[in-house]
């Protein structure tokens, strides 16, 4: 299938052009530096982690883990310096710090590693938990999150290919316990690219297209929650889990009806988690993978909070919104930069505003064509002038941007165009863009403080996508957005104004 | 612009020609060994040639005259005379106005058939309504009361059915039409096939020909798939069968995840086409087409549907969804049903390909109809536009058939009374009518007079007319009087294998001791697909001695299944069947015996003889992998014939034999030695034995899938190499589990650990492993050890507490047990202690590599602690697969390998495992086992 996906993405026609100036606007304020990996590494990077010492942790596909020291420094693509740590693990997704030990998920395990005689090499390789299993197909990934507030460590683990669930817990997010000790937490899962937390502790995953899921998603992993595939709900019966899972997870969900639409199905199955933010498919990526939350405080640059998630596909980096309405995720994405080496997967945001990109691109192809790479992002400390919030409201939605607006250009109804449109929720694989709407926008009034819109439209659809085009917005300095197109992802219309 | 195709035609070469323009002279029966070494000799062949009696005795073989003629005598012969067609069936496999025409004169109307003429010499009137009640009782003669509907030759089918018709074999015997039609000095003769079969009933005779003609003399031929339905189609179209088109298509080229709407789309080509054939796809993915055509149904019901297609496909009768099969999957079979009445029905079959594999079958089946393919029964228009409709249940141009049951009675009667029954045998499971004084009888062969009856230059009622020429009557005769006189036959094994082979013509593809093989003229039809390796990859192998090369068990095989061992080879050895070939193995096997041969001895353990054996074949020493390829795995030259097969086929001593001079057995190979004149080229190898090393090749090879293949015999794999420290390696390894630790030591020991079953799973010597299967692609599958002598160890947790000594050791996996891994701990020089714990039991496996004898050693140390020590634990330290035997101070495990214990209570052998007592002393104890192999 992905065979499919790789023949699109030079095959198709965009539907939407893509900003006419290239990566090299984005690259005025946001700048990419690239590693020195040494030449006898082969660095198909898949995880990260910034270890107390300033030192970055890099996990390999290959099974190996490499310590940079100098990462974060000006000079890095001269200067850092790579040595391994360890080598011989199986295809490591996940890396943690805490208390001195580097933990790790591998495909079978949670493990944690230390160097107990000090020579610069791990030398003890515990094993933590391993209450899941593989059957030996390739697709079984296991992902791993940082630590959660309870010093929990959560793993997502890709199905048996992509519709079945042949061994314990393919398709399901787990918690593991510092004891060891593993919680079902989330059933419904596909195919994982990476997982993360926002500013709250809450815990995402991205899952790709395929059966279940019409487009890439970034879904929030609520405890006791379905996410969607259904190949995974077999563990709610079987009699090695069904206790378990039952203590932990209450009753198995009703299955959905293929065909459907997510959020008519989630009306009537409670546990049933509709995607917080879609990618829709090609215009924001094929392949959603690794996700990271900004805490830098300002340093990596005006989006504080936000979360920021890698296509593996495109070589790209998107931004992502979040607000709560009734009590559950939902918001929008939007490009934020392109133009990486080799097919993004993890992602490391550091406090001190650095984002780390480590790519691979073996089995699944990717624009940048190297077969793998570790770069670096900075804010180069202008700032761009980007949507930098955009919210659902009951009638419409607000935008808040990075800069003072050109109040001439916000107001003008000709300056702004949407559609909306969802996907099929079915069994089969993927789905195309259905039910479009064009989404008539009738007011647009620029708020108090000059640097918000708020947009009155005909008429809300929930479920859809409503994917916003400002191509005549202009800054008060007359600069055009940098990336001026918004996707909201409207599970559900407020029912008042909130902030 | 749509471009619009042009109706398929076929475009073959003529097959029979008209019976009327047939000199009588070509009239007489065609037995190929009598016209090959008898009938009509080029002078070359005289060496070779057949004696008189020889040809006689061959030819009351093949007409079996005995049938109405009783034997002089039971001869010993193993071969038995030719049998007639059996008739159960014939009724559903033949069109009845053909087996109508052929009664009357079988040889006009089929030139060279054995059949002979019963009506011949009666007059006209009385042979018309004899041979009308036959047809009638025949054409009856059915398993199954299921309606005939015309049909069409898939224009598909038929390209590649005359690829395979000329190359598999078929022309070694038949006439051949391409690249010009081409008539051989002996062949066998098809007939009118397409006036003669329903394009079904042809399929279903080559599927297997040996259910109608149990004989033998037209064997089955093992092909893929459906290539003896292409075979049929092609010689159907070939003979005068309906191709035409039938069936409209538009096409589209597209990106579609479900069926488009094709409505709303515009086709980039339309045209018509045979069937729901996908020759029209501009490419081989993403392109869609939509058919459509109309179903004649003559018998009202309910019809099934079964569409299977990769990838989505819908079809719609009558605008009502009958199947629905959309999505972007592989192959997949999806039915419906409908009920259809009589008349037409307009069926549209859409499809969408959109990567991969492009397959697309409709068939169907109804009230007394079969399961068959809907694309050849479709029309381009509805019944009442196309006059041909009315003939849907009859494939005759003339008439519909329609049977006379007063007429079959009489033609029922008649079958047995004037001797059909004597060559076709009597209707099973029905009466024999009462036949009174009306059956007619031939005198035994011992009292014939042979000037007269058949034999007569005009025989008359009631002998049967055979057409024969003059030298077959005057062979006849001769072998007869020579019956008659008592005159003996020689009769050895050798004479029988060669009586066997003019029998069922073996000397058209195969040479035996001078005689036979294929002729100049048939050259161009055996092929190969390594024209690199010469007339060995494509003429069918030397027979001569093939009874000392071959094993009994694999030439019986061959001869029982039929075989396609040389994948290079074109031609495919078909199955004659058991009863009638199968007494050759014990034949050639008596008469090529080679002298006796003794098994050269090695010293050291079989592992390492296999691994030098692994070691001359690879492409360091001698390359065989270079020619030859290795289970599925590709050669890096030519694709010779699989190593693996060797010790399954060939015998040992003849093995030995070849190795050292090929050509002596294989005129003309291409295969080197390794030791000509006897020297060996590697002198360093066994001392440049000889039989040591070919017998080290043939125990490795002979250990089949269990090593290794040779090495450079693949792209250079990724070898992960232990040069000053240990290599570790976590992923699937075959044979160690999915979460296997793969450990490389520099001493070249190496091991797998099962952290899933936490057990010593394997060890092996020499290379470690390689990662090209995980390290390039998305890395799917188990990787082997990449080198040699693999130990496979017990896959049992290693601890148990038992109730007695002799209790069962727990088939529980590890993990339910109790047991848990921990992790492993890396001591000073990088090797792993692995730490697991079962219950309150911590345990620490220290594996520690060593050299001995200049060979990899290995040996494990494990601890143990607990806080409470328990009585009756045990430590699983072998389980073999055959044997353990004691040997001086350690145990000889399935006489390959050695392995040593350390323990304070002694080990117990119990049947296959070797255990060993836990004994605690202040809640530890320690187990030493070491491996010698």
């Amino acid at each position: 299938m992905m065979y499919r996906c790789i023949f699109r993405a030079v095959s198709l026609i965009l539907l939407w052009a893509l900003p006419t100036f290239s990566f090299a606007q984005e690259e005025r304020y946001y700048k990419i530096t690239t590693l020195p990996i040494p030449e006898d590494a082969y660095l198909e990077v898949g995880a990260l982690e910034m270890l107390p010492d300033g030192q970055l942790a890099v996990a390999s596909r290959r099974g190996e883990i490499y310590l940079v020291r100098g990462a974060e420094s000006e000079d890095a693509a001269e200067r850092a310096e790579f040595t391994r740590f360890a080598h011989g693990l199986h295809e490591v997704l996940g890396l943690a710090y805490r208390d001195g030990w580097l933990y790790l998920v591998q495909r079978g395990e949670v493990s944690r590693l230390r160097d107990e005689n000090g020579d610069g090499r791990a030398d003890l390789f515990e094993t933590v938990s391993d209450g899941w299993d593989i059957g030996g197909d390739y697709h079984e990934y296991a992902f791993g999150s940082k630590f959660d507030r309870d010093g929990f460590l959560w793993v997502t683990l890709c199905l048996t290919g992509s519709f079945s669930s042949d061994v314990k817990y393919r398709g399901w997010c787990l918690r593991v316990a510092p004891d060891g000790t593993v919680i079902p937490t989330c059933s419904g899962i596909r195919s994982p690219g990476g997982m993360g937390m926002n500013a709250a502790g809450d815990v995402f995953y991205t899952d790709n297209q395929g059966p279940w899921n019409g487009t890439c998603h970034l879904k929030h992993l609520a405890p006791g929650s379905f996410q969607g595939h259904t190949g995974s709900l077999k563990w709610y019966d079987e009699p090695s889990t069904r206790e378990v899972v039952l203590a932990a997870m209450g009753p198995k969900p009703e299955l959905p009806k293929s065909g459907s639409r997510i959020v008519d199905e989630a009306a009537s199955i409670p546990e049933l988690m509709p995607p917080v933010v879609s990618f829709p498919y090609d215009k924001m990526g094929k392949s959603a993978s690794g996700i990271a939350c900004d805490l830098s405080q300002g340093r990596f640059g005006p989006f504080t909070g936000q979360l920021f998630v890698a296509d593996q596909s495109h070589s790209t980096i998107m931004r992502v919104f979040l607000e709560k309405v009734a009590g559950r995720y939902q918001g929008a994405c939007f490009m934020f930069r392109e133009g990486f080496a080799s097919g993004n997967l993890a992602l490391e945001l550091t406090e001190k505003g650095q984002l780390f990109v480590g790519g691979t691109n073996r089995g699944w192809g990717s624009r940048g064509n190297r077969p793998f790479a570790l770069e670096r992002l900075d804010w180069t400390g202008e700032t761009p002038f980007e949507i930098h919030e955009m919210r659902a409201r009951p009638d419409g939605f607000e935008l808040t941007f990075t800069k003072p607006l050109d109040a001439a250009t916000a107001e003008d109804l000709a300056a702004f165009e949407m559609t909306s449109y969802t996907y099929i929720y079915q069994s089969s694989y993927g789905s195309p863009e259905v039910d479009h709407r064009e989404v008539k926008i009738e007011r647009a009034e620029v708020g108090g403080d000059g640097r918000s819109v708020r947009l009155f439209v005909d008429e809300l659809t929930p479920g859809h996508i409503h994917e916003l085009h400002l191509p005549g917005m202009r800054s008060s300095d007359g600069k055009p957005l940098l990336h001026a197109t918004a996707y909201y992802t409207l599970n559900t219309i407020p029912e008042v104004e909130s902030h | 612009m749509p471009w619009i195709f042009a109706c398929w035609m076929a475009t073959l070469g003529p097959v029979a020609s008209g019976a009327e323009t047939v000199a009588t002279s070509s009239l007489a029966p065609r037995i190929l060994g009598f016209d090959r070494f008898f009938g009509a000799p080029p002078a070359e062949q005289a060496a070779t040639r057949l004696s008189s009696r020889e040809a006689g005795e061959l030819l009351l073989q093949e007409l079996n005259c005995a049938a109405c003629h009783d034997p002089a005598e039971n001869t010993s012969s193993p071969i038995r005379a030719k049998q007639a067609p059996r008739l159960e069936n014939v009724g559903a496999r033949l069109q009845p106005e053909y087996i109508q025409r052929f009664l009357r004169q079988p040889s006009h109307v089929k030139p060279g058939t054995t059949m002979p003429s019963l009506f011949a010499s009666q007059e006209a009137d009385l042979a018309d309504s004899q041979v009308e009640a036959l047809t009638h009782y025949l054409a009856g003669r059915r398993s199954s009361e299921s309606d005939e509907i015309s049909e069409t030759a898939r224009g598909s089918h038929v390209q590649q059915g005359k690829q395979l018709y000329h190359t598999v074999g078929c022309v070694a015997c038949h006439n051949a039409f391409e690249p010009e039609a081409t008539t051989f000095h002996m062949a066998m003769p098809l007939g009118e096939l397409a006036r003669k079969y329903t394009l079904s009933g042809l399929a279903g005779f080559l599927a297997d020909p040996l259910q109608v003609r149990p004989s033998g003399r037209m064997p089955a031929f093992p092909l893929p798939e459906d290539g003896h339905e292409k075979i049929a189609h092609y010689l159907w179209a070939a003979t005068g069968g309906e191709v035409h088109a039938n069936v409209r298509v538009q096409v589209y080229e597209g990106h579609w995840n479900r069926l488009p709407d094709f409505d709303e789309l515009s086709p980039t080509s339309e045209g018509e086409v045979t069937g729901f054939d996908l020759g029209m796809r501009p490419r081989d993915d993403f392109f869609a087409l939509r058919f459509e055509g109309w179903l004649p149904i003559s018998r009202p019901g309910n019809y099934r549907f079964h569409l299977a297609s990769d990838d989505g496909s819908r079809l719609s009768i009558d605008g009502e969804v009958v199947v629905d099969n959309d999505g972007v999957h592989g192959r997949h079979e999806r039915s419906g049903s409908k009920r259809l009445t009589k008349g037409s029905h307009k069926v549209v079959l859409e499809y969408f390909e959109e990567g991969g594999e492009e397959i697309l079958s409709v068939e169907f089946a109804g009230p007394r109809l079969r399961r068959r393919d809907l694309g050849g029964v479709l029309r381009l228009k509805p019944a009442e536009e196309d006059a041909s409709q009315e003939n849907v249940s009859s494939n005759s141009p003339g008439m519909p058939w329609k049977r006379n049951p007063e007429l079959a009675e009489q033609g029922r009667r008649l079958f047995h009374t004037i001797g059909c029954s004597a060559c076709h045998g009597a209707e099973q499971d029905a009466d024999i009518p009462d036949l009174g004084t009306d059956k007619q009888t031939a005198p035994p062969l011992e009292s014939v007079d042979i000037s007269r009856g058949c034999l007569s230059p005009e025989p008359a009622a009631p002998a049967a007319v055979y057409h024969l020429s003059y030298r077959q009557r005057e062979v006849l005769a001769l072998a007869i009087r020579a019956q008659q006189d008592n005159e003996p036959l020689e009769e050895s094994p050798g004479s029988r294998i060669h009586r066997t082979f003019l029998t069922f013509n073996c000397y058209a593809c195969h040479e035996r001791d001078g005689m036979g093989g294929v002729t100049s003229a048939r050259s161009p039809y055996f092929e190969t697909t390594e024209k690199e390796m010469g007339d060995e990859a494509r003429i069918p192998p030397l027979l001569t001695g093939v009874g000392a090369k071959l094993q009994a068990e694999w030439l019986a095989k061959i001869l029982q299944e039929g075989s396609k061992d040389r994948p290079y080879m074109r031609t495919v050895m078909p199955r004659f069947g058991e009863e009638n070939v199968g007494h050759l193995t014990k034949l050639l096997t008596e008469v090529d015996a080679l002298e006796s041969f003794d098994e050269p001895e090695f010293t050291e353990s079989p592992g390492r003889t296999e691994a030098q054996g692994r070691f001359l074949c690879g492409g360091q020493a001698l390359g065989c992998i270079n020619c030859h390829t290795y289970g599925e795995q590709r050669a890096l030259g030519v694709q010779a014939i699989d190593l693996l097969l060797m010790p399954q086929r060939l015998r040992r001593g003849w093995f030995h034999r070849y190795m050292v001079d090929p050509p002596k057995f294989r005129p003309g190979t291409r295969m080197p030695t390794g030791w000509p004149g006897g020297q060996a080229v590697m002198r360093d190898i066994y001392d440049g034995s000889t039989p040591h090393q070919i017998d080290a090749i043939w125990r490795y090879l002979a250990r089949g899938e269990r090593t290794q293949p040779p090495l450079g015999s693949v792209a250079m794999p990724m070898e992960l190499v232990a040069k000053q420290e240990p290599v570790l390696y976590r992923n699937f390894i075959r044979g160690a589990g999915v979460r296997a630790i793969g450990v490389g030591y520099p001493e070249k020991a190496n091991l797998a650990f099962d952290a899933e079953g936490m057990s010593l799973r394997m060890i092996w010597q020499g290379p470690f492993i390689s990662a090209q299967r995980h390290w390039t692609g998305r890395g799917q599958g188990s990787e082997p050890p990449l080198g040699d002598n693999i130990v496979h160890l017990a896959e049992s947790p290693p601890f148990a507490r038992l109730e007695s000594p002799g209790a069962d050791w727990p088939s529980t996996s590890a993990k339910e047990l109790g047991y848990r891994f921990r992790g492993y701990r890396l001591d000073e020089q990088r090797r792993p202690t692995f730490l697991y714990t079962w219950n309150d039991l911590r345990i620490e496996e220290s594996p520690i590599p060593s050299v001995i004898d200049d060979y990899p050693a290995l040996k494990r140390v494990i601890p143990l602690q607990t806080d409470q020590p328990l009585a009756n634990t045990w430590f699983l330290a072998v389980r073999a697969e055959n044997s353990i035997e004691k040997d001086g101070d350690a145990y000889l495990i399935d006489e390959r390998w050695r392995t040593r214990l350390e323990s304070t209570k002694p080990p117990i052998v119990l049947g296959n495992e070797l255990r060993v007592p836990v004994d605690f002393e202040n809640g530890s104890a320690t187990i030493v086992q070491e491996f010698l192999w």
